[in-house]
């Protein structure tokens, strides 16, 4: 069974999410902020993981610079969904490992998850 | 002479001042300095005359030195010759420790090499006023920015004498644009959460995995989803139009080929265009026209505007053709369809912010009414205009000029 991890800290994003991903038969766990993500990353070995940007205490992209300096981390592929739009972002998060970036609004919830069982194979 | 002094304290002494203000302060400072000239001429040999020529050339500098934006005469190396009040209170500097000094060694010349390089070349070798934004230090190490304006003062043989600038500190206003531009990255932001929580919530019902929902359900299901989806292209849009509107957004100067920009907008335009079963086409593959020192991101935008109008406001089957003209100072981008086209009566409000046409509402009742407005900014922004020709009955073109 696919493991994927969600870092976001609104809830009705999470649910969302998580409901989709466990009907394709994922087993999901959640994380509301960067901190808590690595200890995540750290005990769960998610075999991907996606994550929001904009979070309380540490955020995204503190995340992104983490998995990088971890040699078994920087493996895991990571999808950011952020409602974040600048080029500027965009760049960034790619350029720091990410390996999709989707902004939520623009995005039907289906092709979120298309996306992110392309990962999974 | 006196008014024209007058005219100068009244331009300096408001707060608001506008780079078109600045402009007329400098104009002002120079007439000054002609009549100055004339008028010592004039008086030369004339004894009699000097006491009040004395107290007038008083008047002027008390004028001058009293002038809320800074004024710098110099000397044709740089070299401080006057400075008024206004550089004490901008830079820090007291008149005394600039008189004497080489202007760009005070405020340590914090721009790039090729800034100062083409200042003085444009004072010096071309012998024409430079206008611009700069960023000193003051005394105390702080950068400021600053409008600056400055004019040789030629002799009668057409040779640089000496130089004046006049600066005013915008470093406030800088910051307030910061502040606003800060601020609409966050709304927008704050604005899309929640409704990409509601297209994603709504989604997961219709995708039937939380249980099976009734044919009834599902048409209230699609219609929240789509009022949601009205609702972030207005958020997107909205924000965009006040992104456009602050002067920020900065216009990029690319070069491209009329072929591949058509290709480019063609492409994204595509989808769109098959879900309305409205044939798309593209009248000139492969031109190698090329466009120069544009926005192309601007120039795209505004091209696919109006292809979207073109197709939404187009029956099944109908055709959309993009084409372009070349004249000898402009290239003319064309967009024609024929569509419910737009009423004689209500074609002067169409680039109206959030206007309408009364039988666009009636076609499609969720367009934002942004998509023309926002346009019209991006041509201006580029340097183009837009036209149209429209008839009910036959349809609709619309037209970019962007001069080569």
């Amino acid at each position: 069974m696919n493991k994927v991890l969600i870092v976001e800290d609104e809830e009705f994003l999470v649910r969302a999410l998580k409901d989709n991903l466990e009907s394709e038969g994922c087993s999901v766990d959640t994380a509301a902020n960067g901190e808590e993500a690595l200890e995540h990353i750290k005990k769960m070995k998610p075999d991907m993981i996606l994550l929001d940007l904009l979070m309380p205490k540490k955020d995204g992209f503190y995340v992104l610079e983490e998995m990088k300096k971890n040699s078994d981390w920087k493996l895991i592929p990571v999808i950011v969904l952020s409602n974040m739009g600048g080029d500027a972002d965009i760049k960034r998060a790619l350029a720091m490992g990410a390996n999709d970036y989707f902004i939520k609004s623009q995005h039907p919830i289906e092709e979120v998850i298309e996306k992110i069982k392309s990962y999974l194979v | 002479m006196k008014t024209k002094i007058l005219k100068i304290h009244k331009y300096v002494t408001g707060q608001k001042q506008t780079a078109k203000e600045l402009e007329d302060v400098r104009i002002a400072t120079l007439n000054v300095l002609d009549d100055l000239e004339t008028e010592r001429k004039r008086l030369v040999g004339a004894n009699a005359k000097e006491k009040i020529l004395v107290k007038d050339l008083e008047k002027f500098k008390l004028a001058l030195d009293n002038v809320t934006n800074s004024v710098m005469i110099t000397d044709r190396d740089g070299i401080v010759l006057y400075a008024n009040h206004a550089v004490e209170q901008i830079t820090g500097y007291k008149s005394e420790d600039v008189i004497g000094k080489k202007s760009g060694v005070l405020w340590k010349m914090p721009m790039p090499v090729e800034y100062y390089q083409t200042l003085w070349d444009t004072i010096k070798n071309q012998k024409k006023v430079f206008t611009g934004e700069i960023k000193n230090k003051r005394k105390n190490g702080e950068v400021y920015t600053a409008a600056i304006a400055v004019s040789p003062i030629l002799d009668e043989k057409g040779e640089v004498e000496f130089f004046v600038g006049v600066e005013r500190d915008i470093t406030q206003e800088k910051n307030i644009e910061k502040v606003r531009i800060d601020f609409l990255t966050l709304a927008s932001h704050q604005l899309r959460t929640p409704l990409s929580g509601t297209k994603w919530l709504i989604g997961t019902l219709k995708r039937n995995i939380l249980g099976p929902v009734t044919e009834k359900q599902k048409e209230y299901l699609d219609e929240l989803y789509q009022v949601n989806e009205r609702m972030i292209k207005l958020v997107f849009e909205m924000l965009n139009v006040l992104r456009l509107e602050s002067d920020s957004s900065l216009i990029k100067k690319e070069t491209i080929s009329i072929g591949s920009l058509y290709e480019e907008v063609f492409l994204m335009m595509a989808p769109a265009a098959k879900a309305k079963d409205v044939i798309l086409r593209n009248g000139l593959k492969n031109r190698e026209m090329i466009i120069k020192e544009t926005d192309v991101q601007m120039l795209a935008s505004i091209l696919e505007t109006f292809i979207s109008n073109a197709i939404n406001y187009s029956e099944i089957g109908q055709e959309v053709l993009l084409d372009v003209k070349e004249e000898t100072d402009v290239f003319i981008f064309s967009v024609s369809d024929s569509g419910i086209a737009i009423p004689k009566e209500e074609q002067k409000q169409i680039f109206e912010r959030f206007y309408r046409a009364s039988n666009a509402k009636l076609f499609k009742p969720d367009g934002t009414g942004l998509g023309l407005y926002v346009a019209s900014i991006l041509a201006e922004k580029v340097g183009g205009k837009i036209s149209f020709e429209s008839e009910v009955g036959k349809g609709t073109t619309f037209y970019l000029r962007i001069p080569k």
